[in-house]
């Protein structure tokens, strides 16, 4: 695969928590457009995975690259400047703040004002509800509207790269239901999309290609026809 | 009534003192999570700046050629300059090089520097304007005195104008002063961050903010901060001493704990709750001077069983 027509490629990253090794030798690459998927249990190094994309946990090997332009040694705030946008539920959101001040965190680098009114605008005609709750703590939501927060502060970007990490976690089926729905139509806007799932029937719904990750290490690479014809999927919800 | 308007006067003011020292504390605690130590040393550290750049100011005939203001001006920069250096010390030698290790490491070693502060103090500031040369257009008593023994602080502040003039102008500075923090905490990008960084580091890297570059802005804004709550202190106190850092330090802590540690409008009610305590039980019980400080701390320890989180700081529970 040329690196051109990948917008993300990992290769060979290795991290570690002090001496505990986490991720070994992990391979992955996000197709431009494309949604890709990394499907694994609980533990099995996802999200550690997502911050060493974003070198917020530092890879002890390997490279990275986005566009064929080596980021291996950017840090995290220039990763984020180059269009790579993180959406992590479980990382929470800035509960003292209004939801329409966290949006505006998530849009840090957006500095032109009358273009920053106008992506806040389009949020909130895609997520009717936060508009409701527009000066409302961050805190105060519940689970779905803050799930709804944190893929809306990271799109509010436009990213090259959109990470999502577990956007199902801890929701009712049918706020599932509708986060997918809203992943859905990104991917019909062709954003490349990098989904980290544990509810792998959901995600290869919506994935073009994936991966199983499993103690740290890729142990399927392919497309998502094959993906749910492997013996991974005899778990569907890993 | 006119003991009562007195005593007003004198707790606004020492809360003023306290509060700008408290603003210090919350805003370190609110980006590392750690309680800086030595702030009441660094603000004592700004003032006895004042009050060295003042002699050197003096003696090079400054204060004839150019506007008494300026001047001023002039010594709360070089103050401030001095504080913000401090903090950024503190910050890189005693706080970060322990990030990762036991949030005892960088208690301890900010505790330390505040007594290598303290000592430093007492060891090199030896010119001192003689306390009872007249400040302004009078002759400049230069003579040497050990760094261990109290030292005037100049009178910076209306010299001409009498005492209460002095007074008002203390609590106006502290108004004006956070003002401007509240200003600048919620209308520019680096306040926000700043906050962002406070409520939740994690998402504030995952949204790009240059995390190390607002901690830095941090305790850079903080060093002026509490230079220029050494400044007040000096102001209205008059006669300072190099180990004052302590007790400023236990108070502006205190009252950042009443407030509520990561609010920084806590730390200001804070701030005026505990000068209030002090200054009335000083004035109504009989010997209460005695025991103002006692009661004052009496009331931080009732605050840390019964309400831990602070006046206004609210329990950190996120709805899941």
């Amino acid at each position: 695969m040329s690196d051109e027509s990948a917008i993300l490629s990992i290769r060979g990253l290795d991290t570690s928590y002090g001496r505990i090794p986490m991720l070994r030798d992990v391979n992955i690459e996000v197709l431009r457009g494309q949604v890709c998927c990394v499907l694994g249990a609980n533990g099995a190094g996802k999200t550690t995975l997502v911050k060493a994309i974003l070198n917020i946990v530092k890879a002890d090997k390997g490279s990275m690259s986005m566009s064929g332009e080596d980021i291996s040694t950017w840090p995290t705030h220039r990763r984020v400047q180059a269009g790579i946008a993180l959406s992590a539920s479980a990382a929470g959101s800035f509960q003292k703040m209004s939801v329409d001040t966290n949006l505006k965190m998530g849009a840090y680098y957006i500095k032109d004002t009358k273009l920053l009114e106008e992506r806040l605008a389009e949020i909130y005609r895609s997520f009717p509800v936060l508009r409701e709750r527009l000066q409302q703590k961050a805190g105060t939501l519940s689970g779905g509207e803050r799930t709804m927060l944190a893929i809306a502060r990271a799109v509010i970007n436009k990213p090259r790269l959109l990470i999502l990490d577990e956007p199902s976690l801890g929701l009712a089926p049918i706020m599932v239901e509708e986060v997918f729905n809203i992943v859905k139509q990104l991917a019909l806007q062709q954003m490349s999309i990098l989904l980290v799932e544990q509810n792998a029937v959901k995600a290869l719904s919506v994935a073009s290609t994936g991966y199983v990750i499993q103690k740290g290490a890729i142990v399927f690479c392919g497309s998502v026809q094959d993906l749910a014809k492997s013996e991974f999927m005899d778990n569907p919800v890993m | 009534m006119e003991m009562f308007a007195g005593l007003l006067v004198s707790a606004l003011l020492l809360g003023c003192t306290y509060t700008l020292i408290a603003v210090g504390f919350s805003l370190f605690f609110g980006v590392m999570d750690v309680v800086v130590f030595c702030c009441g040393d660094i603000a004592i550290f700004g003032a006895f700046s004042i009050m060295g750049a003042y002699v050197v100011l003096m003696s090079a005939g400054l204060f004839n050629t150019l506007p008494f203001i300026v001047c001023v001006a002039l010594l709360l920069l070089i103050g401030a300059l001095f504080c913000a250096t401090l903090g950024l010390v503190a910050y890189r030698f005693s706080i970060k090089p322990f990030s990762h290790s036991s949030e005892l490491m960088p208690l301890l070693s900010t505790i330390a520097l505040g007594t290598v502060i303290k000592e430093v103090l007492g060891l090199m500031f030896m010119p001192a304007v003689n306390a009872s040369a007249s400040a302004f257009g009078g002759e400049a008593a230069l003579k040497v005195v050990s760094g261990r023994n109290p030292q005037g602080f100049p009178e910076l502040l209306f010299p001409n104008g009498g005492v209460n003039l002095r007074y008002v102008t203390i609590i106006c500075v502290t108004v004006l002063l956070l003002l401007l923090l509240f200003i600048f905490l919620n209308k520019t990008k680096m306040g926000l961050s700043m906050q962002a960084v406070s409520q939740n580091k994690e998402l504030s890297m995952m949204t790009g903010i240059n995390v190390s570059r607002t901690i830095v802005v941090t305790f850079i804004i903080g060093g002026v901060m509490l230079a220029i709550g050494g400044f007040l202190v000096g102001s209205y106190q008059k006669i300072m001493s190099f180990d004052n850092g302590a007790m400023y330090g236990a108070k502006g802590f205190s009252a950042a704990v009443v407030g509520g540690l990561r609010n920084t409008w806590g730390a200001v009610i804070g701030g005026m709750l505990l000068a209030f305590v002090e200054v009335f039980v000083a004035g109504y019980v009989a010997n209460g001077a005695a025991y103002a400080g006692v009661v004052a701390f009496v009331v931080v320890v009732i605050f840390i069983i019964f309400k831990p989180e602070g006046i206004i700081g609210e329990k950190t529970v996120e709805k899941v």
